[in-house]
């Protein structure tokens, strides 16, 4: 009864501690959505399927708001975007923007990405074969239009 | 059969053999001096060879690092493909994340020097612009 107690007023008192939110504006001239300017259909799928984690701005969940759910995404998104931030795109030099959109295509290839446990509560970030191969195309596409720059 | 005919006979297969001889050493021009042609310079392909082919060459076992490079299937690979190992193979190698520690606590003479490193970043860079220009 009591150690119940003690447990909710840590609880309680954890709540106070929330880490800052990843939801700066859009970088017009960073951001590869905004850079490359995809069809909408595009757009959407990726913005849905990655920008959550790799990318300045987060969609959060309502079970955002609870601590320590909140660092546990938190640590997730800081990890997302240490390996790849769409919101830099802008800034990388050539080979390295080949890099990200070739790297792109072979992560939904082999099913690393999305996460699959972020794919349970994200139901529009599950793409289907078909979205698979029309971001594929989209980003080689892409990657051939930066070589050629 | 008459001595003559008997003659003319092996006179035509001295021609034949003779003929068959220069043909084939004129087919010896078109034999390429490599016969296999080469994908790295040498001194790069010594480095790769010593530290990256026992797991990333045809023959390792490891699907994972096979997927994530085979320097044997090097020349299959799409442009765009090469362009992004490349900056891949001079990053890993920079940051220490390959070879991996504990390949290198099994094989210590597989440790790259950092002018090998150096050699080989130069070497990736060279080759990227050289891939974006086309060539």
């Amino acid at each position: 009864m009591i150690s119940g107690l003690v447990l909710l007023a840590a609880l309680l008192i954890l709540q106070f501690f929330k880490p800052e939110k990843n939801n700066a504006p859009v970088d017009p001239e960073r951001d590869m959505l905004a850079v490359l300017a995809p069809q909408e259909h595009i757009w959407a799928l990726i913005r849905n399927a990655c920008y959550d984690c790799h990318s300045n701005q987060t969609i959060y969940p309502w079970y955002e708001k609870f601590s320590p759910v909140s660092w546990y995404l938190h640590k997730h998104i800081q990890d997302g975007k240490e390996d790849l931030n769409f919101s830099d795109y802008g800034q990388m030099d050539q080979a390295d923007r080949i890099g990200v959109l070739v790297d792109f295509c072979d992560v939904l290839d082999a099913g690393t990405m999305p996460l699959q446990s972020y794919l349970l509560l994200h139901k529009d970030a599950r793409l289907s074969q078909e979205e698979k191969e029309t971001l594929c195309k989209w980003t080689e596409d892409e990657a051939l239009k930066v070589m050629r720059e | 059969m008459p001595h003559s005919l008997k003659h003319g006979i092996m006179k035509k297969q001295i021609v034949s053999i003779i003929m068959a001889g220069i043909l084939f050493l004129f087919l010896q021009s078109f034999i390429p001096e490599h016969p296999e042609e080469q994908a790295f310079p040498d001194e790069i392909g010594m480095i790769l060879k010593s530290a990256c082919y026992d797991c990333h060459s045809t023959g390792a076992t490891s699907e994972k690092a096979l997927n994530a490079i085979n320097f044997s299937d090097w020349e299959t690979y799409r442009l765009t493909k090469k362009i992004s190992l490349l900056g891949d193979i001079c990053k890993m190698v920079e940051e220490g994340k390959m070879p991996p520690k504990k390949y290198l606590e099994h094989k210590p003479d597989r440790i790259m020097s950092e002018v090998q490193k150096k050699l080989l970043c130069e070497w990736t860079k060279k080759e990227t612009d050289k891939l974006m220009q086309g060539e």
